[in-house]
């Protein structure tokens, strides 16, 4: 889930560059590449120059021709929608992660803190076995096999470098407030809503007020303490990131600073384990349940093992039963009996198919691969697919 | 613009608290500071580097905005409007960011080596008519200070001009042949 959102994050943080390229990464703008490509100067070891450079990750390092700058981000954008929606998740994660800091590294002048956080958050990807669950790669692998694959069981190392790496920014940006006046006297909101160039959105002029910049600072410096060390506590953890969230929607609507709350909220989600988010998505699906559709397979039929386990996967909000049909071929009806096709009812209630509206035959296609003929010995298989149960941990 | 590359850094690796860099005071140029340990030379060859200080220890209280005053060879002046965020619809205040991070720096004394290449950019921006080019570009910052609570607010802007650069036609030439 995290991966999903994130990659999203990422390919949108680099989509809104395009509209000024040529300011940012090209030898017409602000920052040609001989200026990018300036770094430290030698790793200096027991106080002696070694004359060694401090390399870093950068191919786009002095590389001035347009043709070449231009494809490389390209690339770097459907790397990102890949790793996002799941497709090979490995490798393009890993390209995704390369491209983002080389972006970075060309043209550090414009990197805002959100940014940081993107380029941070690319590396875990590549680091984490993200594609494990809510992938692409999953839903080919579960087509692939035979039978209905068990949640997939994965290193939590990943998931936890994310928490604390998020933990440690906002607690060490409160660790540097308390060591400014303005913070510690309760004003400090009261400035950068005054700044001109962040003015965003209009709001009611009592925001301004002395008294509101009291509170909005007081309130600033708990959640951020609070998102550095309460959010590890369990029983604390859900109100630690609701008033986080709360924290970054006021930053969001009020200052102008495109995709930090994005980002920093979409981070949140690395805080929930895999089998608490499924269970929040089946939760939810409970209260759609006016929504819910019975899908019926043709008579003489029953679905594979792995269609079974195929069709759990894109369905996390379980709002789709699959049971035996007595004509002879799919149907679909609402719980409160309108019909209604079988393709629409799987592209209305299961989020992941929505690529397939751009090719809905396939879904048809599929439908038809799924079935095997109903055994005689067999009367009775099992049709209805069941909310999965996960005694391990998963990736969310 | 000539091709050389002069010992001027990129200012991203500021962000590293200077306790954790070994800062060479005596030649301050950005490629005389040396990394001295291990792990510093990790987290920037991976780019996992990272510092975090928003809004901290204080926030600004420095409202400030660009503009240019750009010299052609007639005589004649005009001024460039740097990007403002603020004189912008709220739809293009979201994509046009980075304009007021990047002058944030670019304004900044402590990142002079951004000052000749944004001089060059307006320039060229400004660069209509081949036989009237631009010859020099001032680097204007226009600034205010938000008053304490209490206390009254100034409204009119300060003006300086913190970087004149002189501009060569053949420079902005061959700035203008590269295709964007």
């Amino acid at each position: 889930m995290f991966r999903i959102v994130f990659g999203a994050v990422i390919a949108i943080n680099w989509l809104m560059l395009a509209v000024d390229w040529d300011a940012w990464f090209s030898e017409r703008g602000y920052v040609p590449a001989w200026l990018g490509s300036i770094w430290f100067g030698d790793y200096t070891m027991l106080g002696l120059h070694t004359g060694i450079k401090v390399p870093r990750i950068d191919l786009l390092h002095g590389m001035t021709d347009p043709r070449y700058t231009i494809s490389f981000y390209a690339a770097v954008v459907i790397c990102c929608i890949l790793t996002s929606v799941g497709l090979g998740t490995r490798f393009f994660a890993l390209l995704a992660a390369i491209g983002t800091v080389s972006l970075q590294h060309r043209d550090g002048a414009i990197l805002h803190g959100g940014d940081t956080l993107v380029r941070l958050m690319a590396l875990y990807l590549a680091i984490t076995p993200c594609g494990a669950a809510c992938s692409l790669d999953r839903l080919i692998t579960q087509w692939r096999a035979k039978t209905i694959l068990p949640p997939a069981i994965v290193s939590i190392w990943g998931q936890r470098l994310i928490q604390y790496n998020l933990a440690l920014i906002y607690f060490t940006t409160i660790w540097l407030k308390w060591d400014g006046n303005k913070w510690r006297h309760l004003t400090a909101t009261y400035y950068p809503e005054r700044l001109a160039e962040f003015y965003r959105f209009p709001y009611p002029e009592f925001l301004r007020s002395l008294w509101v910049a009291h509170i909005s600072t007081f309130g600033t410096m708990v959640v951020e303490f609070s998102m550095g060390t309460l959010v590890f506590y369990k029983p604390a953890r859900k109100w630690v990131l609701i008033s986080g969230i709360l924290l970054h929607g006021y930053i969001e609507y009020t200052m102008n600073i495109p995709m930090f709350s994005y980002a920093m909220i979409s981070v949140y989600i690395a805080f929930y384990e895999g089998n608490e988010i499924s269970g929040f998505f089946e939760r939810l699906g409970m209260h759609l349940r006016k929504w819910h559709v019975v899908l019926r397979y043709p008579a003489g039929m029953r679905l594979q093992p792995r269609a079974v386990g195929f069709f759990q996967a894109i369905d996390p909000l379980r709002m789709v039963s699959y049971l035996p049909g007595e004509s002879p071929g799919w149907s679909a009806e609402t719980i409160g009996g309108r019909k209604l096709s079988p393709v629409q009812a799987i592209l209305t209630r299961c989020p992941s198919t929505l690529f397939f509206c751009l090719w809905p035959k396939f879904l048809s296609n599929l439908f038809n691969s799924t079935l095997e003929p109903l055994p005689a010995a067999n009367p009775e298989p099992t049709l209805k697919t069941q909310p999965t149960a996960a005694p391990g941990r998963r990736k969310g | 613009m000539s091709g050389k590359v002069k010992p001027f850094g990129s200012d991203y690796l500021r962000y590293i608290p200077n306790k954790y860099l070994k800062l060479n005071d005596s030649a301050p140029a950005w490629d005389q500071e040396y990394i001295e340990s291990p792990i510093q030379c990790y987290l920037f060859t991976t780019g996992f580097w990272q510092y975090w200080d928003m809004f901290a220890p204080n926030p600004s209280n420095i409202d400030f905005w660009g503009d240019a005053i750009v010299h052609y060879k007639d005589g004649s002046q005009k001024v460039y409007q740097y990007p403002r965020i603020y004189l912008m619809p709220i739809y293009e205040k979201f994509f046009k960011e980075r304009y007021r991070k990047f002058y944030e720096r670019a304004n900044d004394s402590i990142y002079p080596y951004l000052f000749k290449p944004f001089a060059m950019r307006v320039a060229l921006l400004n660069y209509t008519n081949h036989s009237n080019p631009p010859v020099r570009v001032d680097l204007r910052r226009h600034w205010l200070k938000v008053a304490d609570p209490g206390e009254p607010q100034e409204k009119a802007y300060s003006a300086y001009i913190y970087y004149i650069g002189f501009i060569h036609k053949a420079d902005l030439d061959a700035m203008a042949a590269v295709k964007g």
